[in-house]
């Protein structure tokens, strides 16, 4: 797939995926990689922009495989910014659908 | 590459950071690396599924707003100086973000008043346009008139041309008038119609984000309630602890009070642990909440138990007193007082009652020959810091009718004025309280008075009228 439509779409799995509920960095990337393949180790900028940007909040979490895992929760600023993504991206694939369907019918 | 020289490298791309952030960022990196080596992978290949290593540090400074090639720009030397600023990162971040919607809405608030003032500015001049047009045809009047010719025709022409400049001048004024209204009225409609326009797109976008609101609100009226049920319960925990300092100085002082301090105990364990239960619902970000809620919860049911066997002790505390019965207060201060009444006999018949004003106890009738004649003697044993008995007699009260009524004077009334008992009860509270401490209690009281005898010369039995 094309690097500047996944570049795109990222934030939005992301935010989506946190939405469903809570995960950590490593869970994030596993999630995110069903749905678009992409550089593991750009889930992490964009997360850090997300929480600085106060779409996100962080806790940690005992594990028992290891030390404490650092989980991310969406915050209410951040179901909106959400909300607002996904209705961009669909106005954006209906008009994007609807020019190229103009354009094949002539 | 390897791990440690991966995040060494990353430390010092990203040493512009503060301690805190980097440490963070190290650590996650480590964290996912280490998860990957747990399902198969080594350290290489989970680091070059990171993807370009430079690409990914400008990724990171881009997150907090620093530019990519500051790494490259001598960090080292420069991050010392800089790492003061970059600690504000992202407090600078939010402030630049504050300051940009600022001017995005004082920019869109400026235009609308740009366009709203050129609207208004087209009208009125429209109209000053209009009044200007009268001016010139009234002056070509009044030229047409002084040029035209004999001394009574121009005086004639000067009549009506004067006479057409009011007329010309008040139609302006009306026409004036007219526009100014209609720019006027434009101008509501325009803002009325701005204001429905912004009113269906308030409406549109509260409609599309219903759901999310709604959630919203959903949270917040949680949250509340949660701050409430914290605040309730706690506050009712403050008065249960007060309770129990002043319940404790009360049984060291040796008042039979143990079960009830028990039972404020278990009180006290109840409705802490309640309030703390509201934390928990409050605060997502606490750990192990599970285990919290339930040491809540065992405090609380250990409460109820502790409360409960402080409620039993009471019982038994308290059914093991003793009754001692009707005790009057203040014994030792009762007086006896001789109150006495003369009355003329040629006046008619007294009437006695066998109760005092206000009493319940009987008063008996004796005759007494010590007792001087025409008098009416009341011996009257009273509390004097308590009540003053005082004799008076007033319209006949009697259940007598006819002849019989007629021949009484008057009804003689033992009147009770209360005096300030709070010394008598205040001086009598020891008495009381070591009741208590003895594990006795009684029906207290204190009466005013306590006995009263009404005493009357045989010769004057038949002059008074008693009715048992």
């Amino acid at each position: 797939m094309n690097a500047q439509f996944k570049k795109g779409v990222l934030e939005l799995i992301v935010l989506e995926s946190v939405r469903q509920r809570d995960m950590y960095g490593y869970e994030l990337v596993e999630e995110v990689s069903k749905v678009v393949d992409v550089n593991e180790g750009t889930i992490y900028p964009l997360l850090k922009r997300l929480t600085n940007e106060r779409y996100f909040e962080t806790y940690l979490r005992e594990s028992t495989e290891g030390p404490p895992r650092k989980y991310y929760h969406l915050t209410a600023a951040g179901v909106l910014y959400r909300d607002s993504l996904e209705a961009e991206w669909n106005q954006l694939t209906k008009r994007v659908g609807r020019f190229l369907e103009d354009c094949r019918h002539g | 590459m390897d791990k440690q020289t991966f995040l060494k490298k990353l430390e010092e791309a990203l040493s512009v950071l503060n301690e805190e952030e980097l440490k963070d960022i190290i650590g996650e990196y480590e964290q996912h690396i280490d998860m990957k080596v747990k399902n198969g992978l080594t350290e290489e290949e989970a680091i070059a599924d990171f993807g370009d290593e430079k690409e990914l540090i400008a990724e990171l400074l881009e997150a907090y707003h620093v530019r990519a090639d500051y790494a490259s720009a001598g960090a080292s030397g420069a991050a010392g100086g800089r790492k003061g600023k970059a600690q504000s990162g992202p407090q600078e971040k939010e402030t630049a973000s504050l300051l940009q919607q600022f001017q995005e809405k004082g920019a869109h608030l400026r235009k609308a008043a740009a366009e709203k003032g050129s609207a208004w500015k087209e009208r009125i001049s429209g109209w000053s346009d209009g009044l200007r047009r009268e001016k010139p045809e009234a002056g070509a009047g009044e030229a047409a008139g002084e040029a035209a010719g004999t001394e009574a025709g121009t005086e004639r022409r000067n009549g009506r041309s004067f006479l057409r400049q009011v007329m010309d001048r008040a139609a302006g004024c009306v026409r004036g008038l007219w526009r100014l209204t209609a720019a006027l009225a434009a101008g509501l409609w325009h803002l009325a119609g701005r204001t429905v326009t912004e009113g269906i797109r308030f409406l549109r976008w509260g409609l599309r984000n219903a759901r999310t609101l709604l959630l919203a609100g959903i949270r917040i009226c949680g949250k509340a309630f949660w701050v409430c049920w914290m605040a309730f319960w706690g506050g009712m925990g403050l008065f249960a602890l007060f309770g129990l300092g002043v319940l404790a100085v009360l049984l060291i002082q040796g008042y039979p009070l143990a079960g009830v301090t028990v039972g404020t105990v278990g009180l006290n364990l109840c409705l802490f642990p309640a309030a703390g239960l509201g934390v928990t619902f409050l605060y997502q970000k606490m750990g192990q909440k599970a285990k919290v809620r339930g040491v809540l919860l065992v405090l609380i049911l250990a409460g109820v138990l502790v409360g409960g066997i402080g409620t039993g002790a009471a019982i038994a505390e308290y059914s093991s007193m003793t009754y001692l019965g009707v005790r009057i207060l203040g014994e030792d201060q009762m007086v006896t007082e001789e109150l006495d009444f003369a009355f003329d006999p040629e006046l008619g018949k007294v009437e006695v009652l066998p109760v005092w004003y206000g009493g319940g106890e009987h008063a008996a009738l004796r005759t007494d020959a010590s007792v001087p004649e025409h008098t009416i003697r009341y011996q009257v044993t009273y509390n004097p810091r308590q009540v003053q008995p005082k004799v008076t007699l007033q319209e006949a009260e009697t259940g007598l009718e006819g002849e019989a009524a007629d021949q009484i004077q008057g009804t003689l009334l033992l009147e009770r004025w209360y005096q300030d008992d709070s010394e008598l009860w205040w001086s009598q509270k020891d008495v009381i309280l070591q009741d208590l401490k003895n594990r006795q209690f009684a029906s207290y009281r204190a009466p005013g008075i306590t006995e009263v005898v009404i005493l009357v010369n045989p010769a004057d039995r038949q002059q008074i009228v008693y009715q048992e």
